[in-house]
């Protein structure tokens, strides 16, 4: 078995154990998704709670003040938030 | 300010520095108000360096009007960001500082029910250490503190002592086996004083993955499984579960201009008394290279990505610069969105946004760069609108002396 195949095998074995979860709850956190994250700064402009900054080039979300109201995710031009 | 430039030119004097300086503008109006677009305006900065320490001081004055569809929001501040470092043998010290000053004050929801208030200014000063010893081990510190200053506006109490403060660190070993182990972690805490709130949180990661996999087939494999054990609260007072996040990206070059990237990751949260879906995250992005102009390549990309956690988003894209003579090149972008909609006519729902645009760029070889790009945008409120807006931009990057 190559490592490729062995990788994509623990992938599958993975995929199937999260499968046996139930679906996230209400209040899960949002995520950035640092490879697509631009550092642009829309979303810390629109966020009303002063929940986002951008630091070290990546939006930082503080889970302590987001209200979820999933501003930051819809005018992020990278979809990087989620 | 003074005393700063004072230093650097005495320290430009005495050593051997580079420097550079930059300035941009960017402008967003739209058919809904002209007026009261979003501009982005660089007041300018520059970078010194020296032989293992730089400096970057960066200024910019943000502005953007409201506007009654576009999910667009009123702020009106000046930004200014200073950022020092220095390195020697693997050390690396990193400090920094953020000053916002509102020129109109922005608006802010306070956490909880304590109404609303208006932001005067914020200070955040910073400070990261490392240590690298390459291909064996890194560590690595950062704190930072925030000053707000917030001002309630439904409550006899004025300002609202908003302070927060958040230092973190991590260990990652590189294994002989071509993978890593990490462990870090981070504290935040934030108070507003004036009304006794008090909120922390904390999160230890515990993470493996491999470093980047050749194949023979022009593939390249990074994959990441990480735990994150959190203590603390989020805003409802709830407490944060910990999460398992696994995550793999895959490259694959078709040809030698042409290239796929493709991201997957998902997560679990353990709760007391169940475990459910976290985040969920899955993109592919192809991008054709071709030509172009200086050392800007032409390129056309394609991607779609599909996410999900307590909410769904979609997204389809076109994007493509083609570079035509000289300096100038086209612009073509085309999105098709789905996802939360914060507009209050269909507040709690989905929306679909269909973005086409086209526009035109032009860099010249002392570093000017302008460009003007107008986007047609469709949304499905109640009822649907459809609005157009126009970008555009200049930039002057970087001057060198």
């Amino acid at each position: 078995m190559t490592r490729f195949t062995k990788l994509i095998f623990l992938t599958l074995l993975g995929m199937i154990l999260l499968a046996s979860c139930k679906g996230p709850l209400g209040n899960t956190m949002l995520t950035v998704d640092t490879t697509r994250c631009v550092g642009c700064g829309e979303c810390e402009e629109v966020c009303p709670y002063d929940a986002i900054e951008i630091i070290d080039g990546d939006a930082v979300i503080d889970p302590g003040l987001c209200h979820q109201c999933n501003r930051c995710v819809e005018i992020c031009p990278e979809g990087a938030i989620y | 300010m003074k005393y700063t430039a004072v230093l650097l030119l005495v320290a430009a004097s005495v050593f051997a520095v580079d420097f550079e300086g930059f300035a941009r503008m960017q402008a967003v109006s739209d058919s809904i108000n002209y007026g009261e677009g979003i501009h982005n305006w660089g007041l300018g900065g520059f970078r010194v360096t020296g032989g293992n320490w730089n400096i970057l001081l960066n200024a910019d004055k943000i502005m953007s009007g409201e506007g009654a569809v576009v999910p667009r929001y009123y702020r009106n501040h000046l930004e200014t960001n200073l950022e020092g470092r220095v390195s020697f043998g693997g050390f690396t010290v990193n400090p920094e500082i953020q000053f916002a000053k509102d020129i109109d004050s922005a608006y802010v929801v306070l956490p909880l029910s304590m109404g609303e208030g208006y932001r005067n200014s914020a200070l955040r000063p910073g400070l990261s250490l490392s240590y690298s010893l390459p291909g064996v081990f890194e560590v690595s510190g950062t704190g930072r503190y925030w000053k707000r200053d917030i001002y309630a506006l439904d409550s006899d109490v004025d300002n609202t002592e908003w302070t927060e403060m958040s230092y973190g660190g991590d260990v990652l070993w590189h294994t002989p086996v071509g993978g890593y182990l990490a462990v870090g972690g981070i504290s935040h805490q934030t108070k507003l004083d004036a009304f006794e709130y008090d909120r922390s949180w904390s999160r230890i990661d515990i993470s493996a993955g491999v470093r980047p996999m050749h194949f023979p087939t022009m593939t390249f494999v990074t994959a990441e499984a990480e735990y994150s054990l959190y203590t603390g609260e989020d805003y409802s007072g709830t407490g944060l579960p910990d999460r398992f996040t696994a995550r793999l990206r895959a490259v694959q070059d078709v040809a030698r201009n042409v290239m796929f990237n493709i991201t997957f990751s998902q997560a679990a949260d353990f709760y007391d008394d169940e475990t459910r879906f976290g985040p969920f995250q899955s993109a592919i992005r192809g991008q054709y290279k071709f030509g172009g102009w200086g050392s800007v390549p032409s390129s056309i990309l394609v991607g779609g990505q599909l996410t999900e956690s307590a909410i769904t988003t979609k997204l389809g894209e076109v994007e493509a610069r083609v570079s035509l003579v000289g300096g100038l090149s086209a612009l073509v972008t085309g999105k098709l969105w789905y996802g939360p909609s914060s507009v209050a006519v269909v507040a709690g729902g989905y929306r679909t946004r269909e973005i086409y645009g086209g526009g035109l760029e032009f860099g010249m070889n002392n570093g000017l760069n302008t460009f003007v790009i107008y986007e047609q945008e469709a949304s499905t409120l109640s009822p649907s609108e459809t609005w157009g807006k126009i970008r555009g931009g200049i930039g002057f990057y970087p001057v060198q002396f």
